[in-house]
């Protein structure tokens, strides 16, 4: 009897314990995240002040997640763009474009710009994770996020910092 | 010894009441705000009839009302969609939805095709958790987790929202045992207007190639309907913004598709200005999703097509149903002239 009761009490406490748990935090990139005008662009920092030091895009846009938690955005300037989501009240980076090469300031830090070959890619970044012909991928799994160059007839034709997670 | 097993009994009992208890208050209601979530639970309360049954994501569910579709045609519909719908959850909420009712036309809508992977649990938790256990809801789950999710967790949501228990508020009292009605057979009315087209360039992909995972359940929702003898209809409905484009080379796949199977497939993004859409009146988010009145201009186009292409009649003349019916418009009529939205 006093087992059956203990191993009731055990499955309520392992309950409550269960509540307590904490959650992850995000951990840093191995690669040079994204930066333009001196001001660096990381998937999940806080949006606010990169926005603002960002300064008045060219075209904005927001929409409900299906979710119903906060919005998601969009700021897209010449040559880039930064979608952002929100998490408890607050908006976060959550992926950087590199769509054209109309600003020539506008490169990876490593020095890669939309247009250039796959080979400049390889020789700026080194060994990438992944290559096909449509896509060359670096991934660093502990902070969670992917710079993908995308290819067409051996051209760059978009850059994108992603989170993976 | 018949005490003490009497007594175990009961403490057996109690534990499952209690657990059972908590797990009724933590879980979430979706009553106040993401009532999407709602959606899934509510057509179990639905009497099974319906001649057009409506499977998918969002565009679905804010791009197809149902009480439109009798109100013009006399066609009776429901829409079994849920937020990121993702394919195979779709497939297997029309497995489970032919187990209660036959309809004559069953239409998807193919945005989801896009993805070939579990997505994110949150919306999971919105297509699963309400669905009734059955065998076909073990399989959705099992075809829906990501890696982060466990399997128990659905079986007993207990394991997964007793975190919830610091956020915990008037709702989850108000809705312990009870769910009001959010939709309106499936749909969920939006009012608002927040017209405009954002000029955002949407993200290019490495390849286009729709995953096979998806188009496999695409596969099985066709055969399913073949078997049963129900007409299979492809759509995309008229938006088409940055968030959620739907590029022509996918659309080029389901062309071909519809094609090889002699399914009918409407893409509606090329046709909103024929439809009547007017993307500074009829979307409530700057044109990602439809509010009432562009839903209203896409229902009533695609019951046309219901009518002259798939040959659905009107059911008007049935006095029984047409009670039910004018019910279900005095509903929705209220709600969309009162202007609330979510």
């Amino acid at each position: 009897m006093k087992k059956l009761i203990s191993l009731m009490l055990a499955v309520l406490t392992m309950l409550g314990m269960l509540a307590s748990c904490a959650e992850e935090t995000p951990k840093g990139s191995s690669f040079r995240p994204f930066a333009v005008g001196g001001v660096t662009v990381t998937p999940d920092a806080e949006a606010a002040g990169i926005i603002e030091a960002l300064g008045e895009p060219k075209a904005f846009a927001e929409t409900g997640s299906c979710y119903g938690d906060g919005k998601d955005k969009v700021y897209q300037y010449v040559s880039y763009k930064i979608m952002t989501y929100s998490k408890a009240g607050k908006d976060y980076i959550l992926s950087v474009e590199i769509y054209d090469d109309a600003d020539d300031t506008v490169a990876t830090p490593e020095g890669v710009r939309v247009g250039d070959h796959a080979e400049t890619v390889i020789a700026r970044h080194g060994t990438p994770s992944s290559k096909t012909d449509l896509q060359i991928v670096y991934l660093d799994a502990e902070s969670g996020t992917k710079l993908q160059f995308l290819l067409r007839d051996g051209k760059v034709t978009n850059i994108q910092y992603l989170k993976t997670k | 010894m018949k005490k003490k097993i009497v007594f175990c009994i009961c403490l057996l009992l109690v534990t499952t009441l209690l657990l059972a208890f908590l797990q009724a208050l933590t879980m979430p209601k979706y009553m106040s705000s993401a009532k999407e979530g709602a959606l899934i639970a509510e057509y179990y309360r639905e009497t099974p009839d319906h001649d057009v049954l409506f499977v998918g994501d969002c565009e679905v569910y804010e791009g197809i009302t149902p009480p439109t579709l009798w109100e013009e045609y006399g066609i009776t519909s429901y829409i079994r969609g849920s937020a990121q719908q993702l394919t195979w959850q779709s497939y297997y909420l029309l497995e489970e939805t032919l187990k209660y009712e036959t309809p004559k036309v069953v239409v998807f809508n193919v945005l989801a095709l896009k993805y070939g992977e579990p997505q994110d649990e949150a919306y999971n938790r919105m297509t699963l958790d309400g669905m009734k256990l059955s065998a076909t809801k073990l399989r959705a789950i099992k075809a829906s987790m990501t890696e982060e999710e466990s399997f128990a967790s659905y079986l007993f949501p207990l394991l997964r929202f007793h975190s919830r228990w610091k956020e915990l508020g008037q709702e989850d009292l108000t809705y312990l045992f009870h769910r009001d009605t959010v939709s309106h057979n499936g749909y969920l009315m939006q009012t608002e207007v927040r017209g405009g087209k954002a000029e955002i360039l949407p993200s290019p992909l490495a390849d286009y190639t729709l995953p096979a995972a998806s188009m496999e359940y695409l596969d099985k929702m066709r055969e399913l309907c073949a078997e049963k003898g129900i007409a299979f209809v492809l759509m995309k409905a008229p938006t088409n913004d940055w968030k959620y484009h739907w590029f022509d080379e996918w659309d080029a796949q389901i062309v071909a598709y519809a094609a090889e199977h002699g399914l009918r497939y409407y893409n509606f993004i090329p046709l909103a200005d024929e439809i009547g859409i007017d993307w500074s009146t009829d979307t409530y988010d700057a044109g990602v999703h439809l509010n009432v009145f562009g839903a209203e201009k896409l229902t009533s186009y695609l019951g046309e097509i219901l009518v002259e292409e798939c040959g659905l009649e009107s059911r008007k003349t049935d006095a029984a149903l047409s009670e039910i019916w004018q019910k279900k418009l005095d509903a929705y009529y209220a709600e969309r002239n009162e202007g609330k939205d979510y």
